[in-house]
């Protein structure tokens, strides 16, 4: 039986992540499968952790690069197969910032760009500067207070699923939730105006 | 009973709370008003700021797409170097069984042993050659 036979009897799409895996050991084309579920995802996390489309592809195509590599020494422990992409990912952006020694990028004509729908110039130009604000506050998170909110908020994973990725109980993610809030606060604390404004229209103060 | 305890159960009842909020956020507005009227207006007040900093946030960090043409070109150049037909030496070799293993490295240690040999006897019949003509032309 040819490679190419083997191949044709695999129903790749209709294969759990367990599977691909096994499969992906010794064929391209279940890594290939891999690949399509994860990529967007991967490329998320990496965008909002750079700030930029050119170093998300780049770091993006590293991580899938390393993941194929090293397949040969994945060994199922648990804890999903995206786990596993992810903590390439969260390794790969952390040499990125070490090397470049910076831990954001201002990229708001490229924000702008994937921003949501039209609004009047001058609404969206503060709107643009507060959102900007927020994302370099964002940035200036440690590693894994960033992860949580690009998890939680960006991919929509449940609790369960980012204490699987990062490690954590349920409670732990919880509690690291309220303790990236407060901190954000912190930061913010400045811009009194903004959170005056938002607390106005959220609750009719 | 005492107060670290209230303090404790208090704090989880917060996370959960903010917890409960994200999730209603990230799934719609009209979930998230709901958890809101589930707490009283105590708590509310409480951590408003902490919300609003939840409604800011779903607004920002929304998904992004990659272009159809990244994706496209990338799963073609992982497939293609990733095939078994083009993995490197090493790498195929590591996935021979032990025996097969033993048999190349048998192979090539002799292979090199062989043109250490064939280079150690040919290389001062060169050095000798080399001086000669060099003497000559002097």
């Amino acid at each position: 039986m040819t490679e190419s036979d083997i191949q044709a009897d695999r129903d790749y799409a209709g294969a759990d992540d367990a599977q691909l895996v096994a499969w992906a050991k010794e064929d391209s084309a279940a890594f290939g499968e891999l690949y399509t579920r994860y990529v967007k995802r991967i490329y998320n996390y990496v965008y909002y952790r750079t700030g930029n489309h050119h170093d998300a592809e780049d770091l993006t195509s590293r991580v899938f690069f390393r993941a194929i590599a090293h397949i040969d020494r994945y060994t199922d422990r648990g804890v999903p197969f995206s786990a596993w992409l992810y903590r390439i990912a969260h390794n790969l952006v952390a040499n990125w910032h070490r090397d470049r020694g910076r831990q954001r990028v201002v990229p708001l004509d490229d924000y702008l760009a994937t921003g949501s729908g039209p609004e009047m110039p001058e609404v969206a130009t503060e709107s643009d500067e507060e959102q900007e604000r927020l994302l370099e506050s964002i940035r200036d998170l440690p590693a894994e207070r960033q992860q949580l909110l690009i998890l939680k908020f960006v991919e929509r994973l449940s609790n369960a699923e980012i204490g699987a990725i990062m490690n954590r109980t349920e409670g732990a993610i919880k509690s690291l939730y309220h303790r990236t809030l407060l901190s954000l606060r912190d930061r913010l604390e400045g811009d009194d105006d903004s959170l005056s404004e938002h607390r106005r229209r959220r609750f009719g103060l | 009973m005492s107060l670290p305890f209230f303090k404790n159960h208090r704090e989880h009842h917060l996370q959960d709370f903010l917890m409960a909020y994200a999730d209603a956020l990230v799934s719609g507005t009209r979930d998230a008003d709901s958890v809101l009227e589930q707490f009283d207006q105590d708590m509310r007040g409480q951590i408003e700021d902490l919300l609003i900093l939840s409604d800011l946030i779903s607004k920002v960090l929304t998904e992004v797409a990659p272009s159809d043409e990244f994706i496209a070109q990338l799963r073609s150049r992982l497939t293609e170097a990733g095939g078994p037909e083009s993995r490197s030496l090493w790498m195929r070799i590591r996935r021979l069984p032990p025996r097969a293993q033993l048999a190349a490295g048998i192979g090539g240690a002799t292979l090199t042993a062989g043109v250490v040999f064939i280079a150690a006897r040919t290389l001062p019949e060169a050095l000798d050659l080399w001086r000669n003509r060099h003497a000559a032309a002097a």
